[in-house]
């Protein structure tokens, strides 16, 4: 049994509810049909079906308050997604509880899609051979937005995301970067008080990211929108949220503070730096070279013993620098590291 | 009380939660008039069939030196294949794209909208249907008109016409809808929908209207809903009778009910399978 949750109530209620998601023991464990290897395999599939079950996510608590910008990570197949459409209503769980908004959202996932918005990086929402300002107009229906209210928000939304110029262009004839501001755009017309937002940046320039980073930050900073966000990219937790939720193989493994992450598992950046002409010997103060091949080099730099910035400021005054990028260690090695610190850990305890 | 808790009255609730359906037809519509000339092109098929069985029907008739053939003459055959083709090539392949949304998991994300993803699919198809039927058929009554005479329509009877297309294309979408649904526990519906469409060329009546039949087969098809969606409309194009519409609209709305009833039935156990497979 699970506690049942003094501080909720449903909306209809009029009592203010504090607590954006809460999340018990939640779990979900799907059901996949086996096959041998040949043949023999095949044929045996279909007299004598065998079917496995696989924990997506095993036994997650976790709770975010409204207005929160929580960063929700993991490598591939880590569960983020299916937690995602538990918490949409898409997915029944196999067992634990959830609440969103003070809603089930598997019991009343119609009524919590008016609350709630979602973005998925890799599949648009948006009709592919219409203008944005189409798909806007259905999604106003969809919503049920009154016109003169839907006409108002449409055109606050194409001023904040500057897509004005996108709205009447073919969505197939869009950048990727162009496309993702108007689907964040577009998920935001019904003012959902809490938006789902799964891989976001997810093959997108540096600049474009950068772009999908401030209007993220703008939702949340003047909408107040709760913002769940799951990317691969650990340069969007550290820009955008304060607190990270890091989960591997269905179980949470880090529930904390993004300074705590950047503190204890991103001391290290990557430097990939392309330079003019071809340098001999090459050194930096605080910096060890991974790799140096023509006219590239890749550094790697232990931020808790050297600034950034001077050694970048170092790099641009000693050497031609033609172009630079930065970057956290990849995802698997944070949860590595983190398997690692708590192994550490609980042999210290014990 | 609306979701926001304003007083909202029933009709108003009413047009707000069934317009959504009507405005996704519409932009399904504006979807397709981008690109109306590869419809034309397809129409160019329509042209050829019917050239073919033009040919075809007037070496019958002339070996068999009769005027009608199971109470159809010539020019009313011609108009009915016409017809019964149009509205076969109207219908788009729909199950391969629901089996595609379920495969690739699009279904789930539809899901989390506040819309009926059974209606969202009806209102696309039946948009797109209508668009196809008003180009074919257009290009059809004049590739009829021009090869054999104009037959009688009954210009009163043929807002009642469109009333049994309609109730046509919502038949063939439940019956698609479900094809397309059965993804969910079949490895591919492609070989389901292969089969189906060519019981429906047969049984439907498409290639030949059901009275050429033998006894033996008409009781199949009478027995099946595919003729309420070719044989039936098409018939009422060149013999149009006030009692032979009610008795197809009668036909058609029995089983508009009971196939609606599978397709829900259908897509609520897809969704639970959803549920212990994965998304």
């Amino acid at each position: 049994m699970y506690p049942i949750f003094t501080n909720w109530c449903l909306p209809d209620d009029g009592v203010v509810i504090m607590q954006a998601i809460e999340v018990e023991g939640l779990g979900k464990v799907f059901q996949t049909k086996e096959k041998g290897e040949g043949l023999r395999g095949s044929v045996d599939a279909i007299f004598r079906p065998r079917y496995r079950s696989i924990s997506a996510v095993n036994d997650i608590s976790f709770q975010v308050q409204k207005g929160e910008m929580v960063a929700f990570i993991g490598p591939n197949g880590a569960g983020k997604s299916t937690t995602i459409k538990m918490l949409t209503g898409i997915l029944h769980p196999t067992c634990g509880l959830a609440r969103v908004l003070g809603l089930i959202p598997w019991r009343d996932r119609y009524h919590l899609s008016f609350h709630i918005g979602s973005v998925f990086g890799q599949k648009s929402q948006l009709w592919y051979h219409l203008p944005p300002a189409d798909t806007f107009a259905l999604l106003g229906r969809i919503y049920e937005l009154e016109a003169d209210d839907f006409r108002s928000r449409r055109n606050m939304l194409v001023d904040a995301f500057e897509i004005g110029e996108l709205m009447d262009i073919p969505v197939r004839k869009l950048s990727l970067g162009q496309r993702m501001r108007c689907e964040i755009a577009a998920s935001l017309l019904h003012r959902p008080e809490i938006i789902f937002l799964d891989e976001p940046t997810i093959g997108l320039d540096v600049v474009a990211r950068q772009t999908i980073r401030d209007l993220i930050k703008w939702m949340n900073d003047d909408e107040q929108t709760t913002v769940f966000l799951t990317s691969h990219d650990t340069g969007d937790i550290e820009t955008l949220c304060k607190r990270v939720v890091v989960i591997n193989h269905g179980t949470i493994i880090l529930d904390d503070t993004v300074s705590t992450l950047r503190r204890d598992y991103l001391k290290q950046k990557t430097i990939d730096l392309k330079l003019g002409t071809m340098v001999e010997d090459f050194c930096c103060p605080g910096a060890m070279v991974l790799k140096q091949k023509g006219y590239g080099v890749k550094l790697l730099v232990h931020t808790d013993q050297v600034e950034l910035r001077k050694v970048l400021q170092h790099l641009v005054e000693n050497y031609p620098v033609i172009d630079v990028n930065v970057s956290n260690p990849p995802l698997d090695q944070v949860i590595s590291k983190i398997y690692r610190d708590n192994g550490t850990q609980s042999v210290e305890v014990s | 009380m609306d979701r926001d808790g304003q007083r909202v009255l029933f009709h108003q609730r009413l047009a707000l939660r069934w317009g959504k359906y009507s405005e996704v037809g519409k932009l399904n519509l504006q979807n397709h008039l981008m690109y109306i000339t590869d419809f034309l092109w397809r129409s160019l098929f329509l042209v050829i069939i019917v050239y073919i069985f033009l040919q075809l029907w007037r070496v019958v008739y002339a070996s068999q030196s009769v005027e009608l053939v199971a109470d159809y003459t010539l020019p009313e055959m011609l108009w009915y294949f016409m017809f019964a083709e149009t509205i076969v090539l109207s219908h788009p392949q729909l199950s391969g794209r629901i089996d595609g949304d379920v495969k690739q998991g699009s279904l789930a994300y539809a899901l989390n909208k506040p819309y009926s993803y059974v209606m969202y699919q009806y209102a696309t198809f039946a948009s797109e249907v209508v668009l196809r039927t008003i180009v074919n058929g257009l290009v059809g009554c004049l590739v009829a008109a021009l090869a054999v005479k104009a037959v009688p329509v009954s210009i009163k009877g043929l807002p009642f016409l469109a009333i049994s297309l309609l109730l046509s294309l919502t038949i063939q979408f439940c019956l698609l809808m479900a094809i397309g649904l059965l993804a969910f526990w079949m490895e591919d519906t492609t070989s389901v929908w292969f089969v189906y469409q060519k019981v429906l060329f047969i049984l439907g009546g498409m290639l030949l209207p059901l009275e050429v039949y033998p006894g033996v087969l008409q009781r199949v098809a009478d027995a099946l809903p595919l003729k309420y969606i070719v044989y039936g409309p098409a018939r009422l194009l060149v013999k149009f009778q006030w009692s032979s519409w009610w008795q197809l609209t009668r036909g058609q709305l029995l089983w508009i009910l009971g196939l609606a009833m599978l397709v829900a039935g259908l897509y609520r156990m897809g969704v639970k399978q959803l549920n212990v497979n994965g998304g």
